[in-house]
């Protein structure tokens, strides 16, 4: 099966007058979530949502290998769709929902991998948690195990396409309700064992052994959505989109509790890595810990479908860290996590500003898997160093296509670096 | 051995709100001629220094030089509790702590662990100041609310008889100016017209913290620190703020 990619002018011509008008800005900062233009769905998503729509001999009955994975929807809270992703394929299917392991693919390549794992849905309370029993119990005991569970499954009714719920979580293929299942866990990660029995460890610091011992953050993010971790009475449900920024978002500040009290890099590094359409440019100061995430859309790329020149949005937080949401949503927390991740490594910590130029052609969204992934691989790199900040954003800026004055313009961060002096100059 | 007495909480009330606006670990320095601080925030951009002489103590004795690091948060958990009439006693208890005993009609004692770090004494800048002012601090926190409701950044800008603060953002620009007659200028000295940018949050978190003080003195010079002092007690004792510029 091949999936044909909307073509950017096609998707600009069908989106409605509202959003032509009010963009580019209005989908930038709304993202499906908010539906700020108005519209009971979001006009984008209902568009893309219809090239996932793409034929598949699928029937009632589905036999397979979950890798294995789950997807917890979001509307209805308190009570979600909960159940089991899974490709028509058997044997050792893990790399379907390892984006660790997709360096390399491209676009389609993603998409298609994706779109080809089945979801499976049934309604709970997030409060089953507590107690788990039926589905909820069975895909525990699912994501304890430590490799590809085969599963049976049968619907109500013939899969049909969902897709692209969000752009935090990567998509999926059709959906349908789930009417029996049968799963065949294999042995169990003693790791995870241990954490989900243990039911006096609170969930952050459950997360944070977990991780310490080297399961994946993918991994982590199905088992707080699957309310595996915590302490027994406040276990609860969380959507699989929420889970994936709360896990990064709880691990970076792990990291940056012990990064914070080091000593700062000593020189300026610039990372630069080129991945699904987008650029990244990572530069380091060797200053004190704070942080900056901007991302520019060009024109016809997803979230700026309609507009005439790029349009930015982005947040930074300082060393005493943040307390309100970061506008630019879940990426902003995937970045922070991967530059932590490299600092701690390091034992080093710096003043870190994370540019990402997104260019035309980029219209389905894959997940934020995709800017954690390019900046841990950018961040694997060898930096390109400076003595002076002078030297290193002139070569920082030579490499992004937008020019100086946008992202001086758009980077709080940068105008800092530039204007703020530190005493040590008058000494 | 130390110990040192103040007859009110006032100037321990002053010192950790000062404090807790740059740092979250203070070490006092403690010698037999009285209780120093001095530390850079972070972000290396901003400094406080305070010098608190044994003459400005009620009672004060100390044999050697100490390094007393205390985490701000506690210390503002005990001043918290403190009456503004409370005597305050302090001294190095064991185990590494730190003993508070406040005073006033009946007694608490408040013991907090010392905190093991490793110091080291930050330089001051070196700053010859061409403009000084003495102002009244009420005026200076409402100019520089003025100016933070357009600006993250005032300008400060000295002439001969008056000093005009402005900011300027996308949403506009704002200007106050205060002349050398007005009855909030104390002092006001140019040696040297000056022309300097700051951050307006570290210089109104500097203003907010002098609760104890109704005149301050600022002073600075083009493109360079500047300086916010204000006096801890009519006694000597003095909490000094420096500020790095921002250029263009």
């Amino acid at each position: 099966m091949r999936l044909l990619l909307p073509n950017p002018q096609e998707l600009e011509e069908q989106l409605p007058t509202i959003v032509r008008l009010r963009g580019p800005e209005i989908c930038l900062r709304c993202r499906f979530t908010k539906l700020l233009c108005g519209r009971p769905t979001c006009p984008i998503l209902l568009k893309i949502s219809s090239y996932s729509r793409v034929s598949q001999n699928l029937n009632r009955e589905l036999n397979g290998s979950s890798p294995p994975a789950v997807f917890v929807g979001r509307y209805g809270y308190p009570r979600l769709s909960l159940g089991p992703l899974m490709p028509p394929e058997q044997g050792d299917t893990a790399y379907f929902d390892e984006p660790e392991r997709w360096h390399g693919l491209d676009f389609e390549d993603v998409v298609n991998l994706r779109m080809s794992m089945v979801r499976g849905r049934k309604e709970v309370s997030v409060y089953d948690a507590k107690d788990p029993q039926g589905i909820l119990y069975e895909l525990q005991c699912m994501l304890l195990s430590s490799r590809s569970v085969d599963a049976e499954l049968e619907f109500s009714k013939k899969p049909r396409a969902s897709g692209f719920v969000d752009d935090t979580s990567p998509p999926f293929g059709p959906s349908a309700p789930l009417e029996k299942y049968r799963f065949s866990p294999g042995r169990t990660d003693k790791r995870i064992e241990k954490a989900y029995y243990d039911t006096d460890l609170n969930a952050s610091d459950g997360m944070f052994s977990l991780y310490d011992s080297g399961v994946s953050v993918n991994t982590l993010q199905k088992l707080l959505s699957t309310g595996m971790l915590g302490v027994d009475r406040h276990r609860k449900l969380v959507p699989t989109r929420w889970s994936i920024t709360a896990v990064d978002d709880t691990l970076s500040k792990f990291l940056l509790k012990n990064i914070k009290t080091y000593e700062t890099i000593d020189l300026f590094h610039v990372f630069i890595h080129d991945m699904l359409g987008s650029r990244y440019v990572i530069i380091m100061a060797p200053l004190t810990f704070s942080y900056e995430w901007v991302e520019a859309w060009f024109p016809r790329t997803l979230w700026n479908p309609s507009g005439s020149q790029a349009t930015s949005i982005g947040d930074h937080e300082g060393f005493e860290g943040r307390t309100t949401y970061a506008e630019p949503g879940g990426c902003y927390y995937s970045v922070r996590l991967a530059v932590s991740e490299y600092l701690s490594r390091l034992r080093r910590q710096a003043t870190v500003v994370a540019f990402r130029e997104i260019y035309p052609g980029q219209v389905l969204p894959l997940g934020v898997w995709n800017v954690r992934e390019a900046v841990r691989i950018a961040l694997n790199s060898q930096p390109v160093v400076f003595d002076d900040l002078k030297d290193a954003l002139s070569y920082s800026l030579s490499k992004l296509t937008l020019g100086r004055s946008f992202w001086l313009s758009n980077s709080y961060l940068l105008r800092e670096l530039i204007s703020q002096t530190r005493l040590e100059r008058f000494v | 051995m130390l110990e040192a007495v103040t007859s009110s909480s006032e100037e321990w009330k002053s010192v950790a709100q000062a404090i807790s606006v740059l740092i979250e670990e203070a070490s006092f320095v403690a010698t037999p001629e009285g209780l120093n601080l001095r530390a850079m925030d972070s972000s290396h951009i901003a400094l406080i220094d305070l010098k608190w002489p044994s003459s400005s103590f009620e009672k004060y004795a100390c044999d050697t030089n100490y390094t007393l690091t205390v985490r701000v948060e506690d210390l503002l958990k005990v001043l918290r509790r403190a009456d503004s009439k409370d005597r305050v006693e302090i001294r190095l208890g064991e185990d590494n702590t730190l003993e508070f005993k406040l005073q006033n009609g009946y007694q608490k004692d408040f013991t907090i662990h010392l905190v093991e770090t490793q110091y080291s004494q930050t330089p001051l800048p070196k700053v010859a100041f061409n403009v000084v002012s003495k102002l009244s601090t009420g005026v200076v926190k409402q100019i520089l609310d003025d100016i933070k409701s357009i600006s993250d950044h005032v300008s400060i800008k000295a002439e001969q008889d008056k000093l005009v603060f402005s900011g300027k953002s996308e949403v506009g620009k704002v200007s106050v100016t205060i002349d050398k007659k007005n009855p909030d200028v104390q002092e006001l000295t140019v040696k040297e017209t000056g022309d300097a940018t700051y951050s307006i949050e570290y210089l109104s978190n500097f203003a907010k913290s002098m609760t104890g003080a109704d005149i301050l003195t600022l002073q600075f010079s083009s493109k360079m620190p500047i300086k916010m002092e204000f006096p801890l007690s009519g006694k000597g004792g003095v909490v000094q703020f420096y500020l790095a510029p921002r250029v263009d």
